[in-house]
């Protein structure tokens, strides 16, 4: 099979599973009834019972369950997403999602790096000297990776680098938010609710329009994050690679590349490298999934306004709205997450593309 | 100049000197190689042959300098002028190397490693990685070693993989696009890449199946006419592949040299018990009425220390002296041989052989074959078919199948008669439909049309009942799966490992509920256990199969399938992953069932020397249908069918060379979802002519040896001259 026609596959696949998404999730939403209607949704101004019927009307919500469901898929096609009443925004749940997915991608992307970065090379270096220091050195990382608790390990990095009354010397990276505040105003390429033009994500339209101390100002904000956030995955990710790692040292086109006489480096980094990938590959789409899930505590202990913070806001608030654009979006990202893998694998094992 | 240098000092070309190899494991230290000594020449061919753990890969790592990190050698090998293994350079002392020492070693080996030497290893399906193309696989070796621009060396790849008579668009291919025969062919061409002086090629043919082998033996005979493989080691457990290639062979077991001759000297003459039990364990075509011995016993632990002969324990000539001190590799004239009495034989080998020898399990009467054509016939097969759909991915299901239907005829249109107390020989190649067919007269799998009669009578009548339809809870299928049992390949698979041999055994007597009582049960596994051989019993019954050897196995999972005395025993490939040694003692144990107890058996296989020598009959089946059928002297000593013909030439016969080609037979393996219409041998067959595409072939020949065929013997006779002479 061409890489083309498996493309095509793989997209006309996604269809029924976006489909089971968004019904999923508005099942559960509506699982109360007429429940949904919660006071933050309540205008003073009218009678309860008028707000009600309005909103009863709205919803559809003395229709059928799969006509209401026909009318939330048209309203979700038609950019209709409704609305959200959190602390951190009130307004249409698309303009809330343009402002804070862009600084949620910033954040798990950097930490998604960063964390790839460091434990696919530490991976291999373990299989490669087996049993040596650097593995020994490794497999106690790993194992204090898995075991320190998320919220223990920001606390203990923001009082060291964000807290000037525990160390002042260290004291060098701010404690909250995506960029300082005071350099926004009257940036003309950020609008009036902080949202950047043209890419949204604050970083790269500052690195686009020039702006050096708004892109350094939001490196320094995502650091502390971004490194809590990777530290979780990298345990994981570095075994995997290190199991993958040694199975392939241990193959035969291995054994035949060393007789042929290539460096020992080739040997590791061209001919079983790439094969140790190859499973690691299709976990990583996992490993995005456990990063969401961090981003979700991780935002919310460094007051960082993203879809993490987002979420906690609407579920403490039960906030219908908040609730239900938040979990459509998780979950697309975590679909193109698992699309882009598949994607992946196929372009790194050619016996993929074959197709049975 | 270089080459002219050796040739002046003649000095060989490679060196063994005292090897010894151990390997530190966490179950004690593996003695793999024990003071090997071994010249070899520029120019020979020289064959190594032992059994699994015999130590023959682990020499050819030694000789290419790859141990690994857990190997520690004494001794040391000599390649020209380099010593490239040895205790300071090789596996243990590499991990603690000093920088310095490492960057001279690396360049040494650099020249050496395949320029000097190449290897065609074990397994050679995952000799090329996956996730490259072939030709950038082979154009490594040039990028590394030579200094040739990219265009002279893509040129040299294409004319390499001619050499290797491959079409060069395999070099687009990647690995799991080529078939086992043609990826052997090309691991060939990377292997003369460089015109290395040596060539080792470890197992260079297992795996691939009778027809592929034939082809690549035949590739390196001719690659040797032609000059282009210089100096070659083979290893193999088949001593009929050594043979073909080989001018010296050397006969490995437990770590040591057994003995060195030339082959024809061996083959022979050996001069040693080892080798002389060994022929006596390989099945050939070429003779008839040969009666098997095998080898008792299991293969040597070699973790344990023992003062004597490691082959001691399971020799037929051993005496006192043999467990107590080594014997010496002893050299009569240009042999060698590794026996005590190696004098002694080699003075008059067919008396020390004859007379010391006691008689085995292989009894003569056990070839005796009574006239079973009388015997009432206890299945037959009529138009037996089974087919599968094809079925990919949920998402090659949900886009694919649409379009287009296809399905596997694995068996296709069978029709066949078994005799009660006959073994039926069922030989095919690797897809042929062989297990299948098996499982479909068991009815473990469903038949897609055509009937299954089965003879219930209890006496000498006939009762015959189709039970191609009958659901599974009915009485009569209940009563049918009662005289039949099956045995598998792989003795290790087939046995749950996390229960005892004596459950084990007992689970078809639990399974059909025949009895409850524990000490009734206890009786029949002892008293199978030792039908089986597998004596005392009381020593295996408290055993897990993982304290068992290969061999052991395979006899518990006789003694659970003939625990409940079935009439009818399915045994598919039983001996393929036993050693050579304990194959013929496992045929000789079906032969003895069958004689005591009138046992009939399907025997499959791919292996005809192994069927020819138990069955009564044979049916070979290609693409799921039988083109031949015949008793096993006839069908082998005058087989009809083209494929049947190219099959048994294939056969690399330990006493005989043939030579094969082409002419033989088109391509490596036939394709069972493009089936051709007329018949099915058609894209393979040398004598096809025009009709024999569209047309489907005619039943030729008697019924009791029979072949599906547009021509007869003589119209294919003229064929063949025909072609000759063009
Ligand atoms: N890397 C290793 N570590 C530990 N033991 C090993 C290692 N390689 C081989 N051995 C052991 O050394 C002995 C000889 O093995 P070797 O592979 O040389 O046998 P072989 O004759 O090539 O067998 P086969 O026919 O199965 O390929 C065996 O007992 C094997 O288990
Ligand atoms: S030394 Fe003894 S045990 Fe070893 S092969 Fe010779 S006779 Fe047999
Ligand atoms: S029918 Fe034709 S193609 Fe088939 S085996 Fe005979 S000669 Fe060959
Ligand atoms: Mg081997």
């Amino acid at each position: 099979m061409k890489l083309s026609t498996y493309i095509i596959r793989r997209v006309l696949v996604l269809i029924p599973t976006l489909i089971g998404l968004t019904l999923i999730v508005f099942l559960l939403t509506r699982a109360g009834g007429t429940n949904m209607i919660i006071s933050s949704y309540l205008n003073p101004h009218l009678p309860y019972a008028v707000q009600r019927a309005m909103l009863v009307k709205e919803f559809h919500l003395n229709d059928p369950i799969w006509v209401q469901y026909y009318y939330y898929m048209v309203g979700l096609l038609q950019g209709n997403w409704g609305y959200t009443h959190t602390a951190i925004y009130s307004g249409p749940v698309t303009t809330a999602i343009s402002l804070f997915l862009p600084n949620t991608i910033q954040l798990s992307i950097i930490a998604f790096i960063i964390a790839v970065v460091i434990a696919i090379p530490a991976g291999q270096e373990s299989a490669v000297r087996k049993n040596s220091a650097v593995d020994q050195i490794s497999r106690f990382v790993a194992f204090v990776g898995i075991s320190l608790p998320v919220f223990w390990l920001a606390q203990i990095l923001s009082e060291v680098f964000a807290t000037p009354t525990v160390s002042p010397a260290l004291n060098i990276l701010p404690l909250s938010g995506t960029v300082d505040a005071t350099l926004m105003a009257g940036v003309p390429w950020i609008n009036s609710i902080g949202v950047s033009n043209p890419t949204h994500i604050m970083m790269i339209d500052a690195l686009i329009h020039g702006n050096l101390p708004i892109f350094f100002s939001s490196i320094r904000h995502v650091i502390l994050p971004a490194a809590t956030l990777a530290f979780t995955s990298i345990a994981g990710i570095m075994r995997y690679m290190r199991a993958s790692m040694v199975e392939s040292l241990s193959q035969d086109y291995v054994k035949t590349a060393r007789s042929k006489g290539l460096p020992e480096k080739v040997v590791i980094k061209v001919h079983a490298r790439k094969n140790a990938l190859i499973p690691v590959v299709t976990i990583l789409g996992l490993l995005f999934a456990g990063l969401l899930g961090g981003v979700v505590v991780i935002e919310d202990l460094f007051s960082y306004p993203g879809m993490g913070l987002w979420t906690v806001d609407a579920i403490l608030g039960y906030d219908s709205g908040g609730i239900m654009g938040t979990t459509i979006v998780f979950g697309l990202i975590l679909v193109t997450a698992n699309f882009i893998v598949d994607l992946l694998y196929a372009w790194i094992d050619p016996r993929i593309r074959l197709g049975e | 100049m270089e080459k002219e240098m050796i040739k002046l000092n003649q000095g060989p070309l490679l060196e063994v000197k005292d090897l010894s190899v151990e390997f530190l494991t966490d179950f004690g230290n593996v003695k793999a190689l024990n003071n090997i000594n071994l010249q070899i020449k520029e120019g020979e061919f020289i064959g190594i042959v032992g059994e699994s753990g015999s130590g023959k890969s682990t020499l050819a790592f030694s000789i290419s300098a790859l141990l690994p990190p857990n190997a520690k050698v004494s001794g040391y090998v000599k390649f020209k002028n380099d010593i490239i293994t040895s205790p300071e350079i090789s596996g243990f002392s590499t991990v603690k190397m000093k920088r310095s020492q490492r960057k001279i070693l690396t360049s040494t080996m650099a020249n050496i490693r395949w320029k000097g030497i190449s290897m065609i290893f074990q397994g050679a399906m995952n000799s090329f990685n996956p996730v490259y193309t072939i030709g950038k696989q082979i154009e490594e070796v040039f990028y590394i070693h030579t200094d040739l621009p990219k265009e002279e060396v893509k040129k040299k790849v294409v004319d390499l993989v001619k050499t290797a008579h491959l079409d060069p668009s395999v070099l687009k291919s990647y690995p799991h696009e080529l078939s086992g025969g043609m990826k052997q062919r090309a691991i060939i061409a990377m292997a003369l890449a460089l015109s290395p002086d040596l060539v080792i090629a470890d197992e260079p043919t297992t795996g691939l199946d009778v027809i592929s082998q034939a082809k690549i033996i035949e590739e390196l005979k001719r690659l040797r006419k032609e000059g282009k493989i210089k100096t070659l080691i083979i290893i193999s457990h088949d001593l009929g592949v050594v043979s073909q290639l080989a001018d010296r062979v050397l006969v490995m077991y437990g770590g040591n040299i057994f003995e060195e001759a030339n082959k024809d000297e061996i083959l022979e003459k050996p001069f040693n018990p080892y080798t002389f039990e060994l022929l006596n364990s390989y099945p050939s075509i070429l003779k008839t009425d040969q009666i098997l011995k095998g080898i008792p016993g299991n293969p040597p632990d070699l973790t344990k220390d023992r003062p004597g002969c490691v082959f001691a324990e399971r020799c037929e000539f051993a005496q006192q002296i043999c467990f107590e001190t080594k014997p010496k590799l002893m050299e009569i004239g240009e042999r060698k041989s590794y026996c005590h009495f190696a004098d002694t034989i080699a003075k008059d080998p067919i008396k020390f052989f004859t007379s010391n020898l006691t008689a085995g399990e292989g009894a003569l009467d056990l070839l005796e074959r009574s006239d079973i054509s009388k015997n009432k016939t206890l299945i037959k097969l009529e138009n037996l078919k089974k087919y599968f759909n094809l079925r990919g991915s949920a998402s090659g299901e949900l886009f694919g199948s649409i379009s287009s239907k296809k399905f596997v005829r694995a068996v296709d249109d069978i029709t066949l008669e078994i005799k009660e107390g006959e073994i039926l020989g069922l030989v095919g190649e690797s897809g042929s439909g062989k297990t299948t067919l098996g499982r479909v007269v068991l009815r473990t799998l469903d038949v897609t049309s055509g009937h299954l009669y089965v003879n219930f009578s209890k006496d000498s009548g006939d009762d015959f009942k189709d039970i191609a339809k009958v659901k599974e809870k009915s009485k009569l299928f209940k009563e049918y799966r009662l005289m039949t049992q099956m045995i598998f390949q792989d003795p290790y698979d087939s046995l749950n490992p996390k229960m005892l041999i004596s459950d084990i055994v007992t689970e078809p007597v639990r399974a059909h509920k025949v009895t409850k009582d524990p000490m009734e049960m206890e009786e029949m596994a002892s008293y199978t256990l030792s039908l089986v051989k597998l004596n005392p019993p009381e020593r295996y019954m408290d055993r897990y199969p993982h304290e068992l050897s290969g061999g052991e196995r395979q006899r518990v999972a006789m003694a659970r399938a003939f625990i409940l005395k079935p009439k009818l025993l399915v045994a598919d490939e039983p001996i393929s992953m036993l050693d050579v040694s304990l194959r013929a003692s496992f045929l000789n144990l079906i032969l003895s069932l069958r004689k005591e107890f009138n046992l009939t058996v399907l025997y499959i296989t791919h292996d005809i020397a192994s069927a020819k020598y138990i069955s009564d009959n044979i049916l070979v089946i290609y693409l799921g249908e039988g083109i031949e059928y015949g008793s096993s002297n006839d069908l082998i000593n005058n087989p009809l069918h083209p494929y049947t013909k190219a099959l048994i030439k294939a056969i690399p016969d330990v006493y005989g060379m043939k030579e094969f080609s082409e002419t033989d037979i088109i391509g490596e393996v036939g394709n069972a979802i493009d089936i051709p219409q007329g018949c099915r041998f058609y894209d393979r067959c040398p004598y096809r002519q025009e009709k024999c595409k569209n047309e489907k072939p005619p039943k030729r020949g008697t019924e009791n040896h029979w072949y599906i065929c547009h021509f007869s013997q003589e119209e294919l006779e003229n064929i063949r001259k025909n072609k000759n002479q063009k």
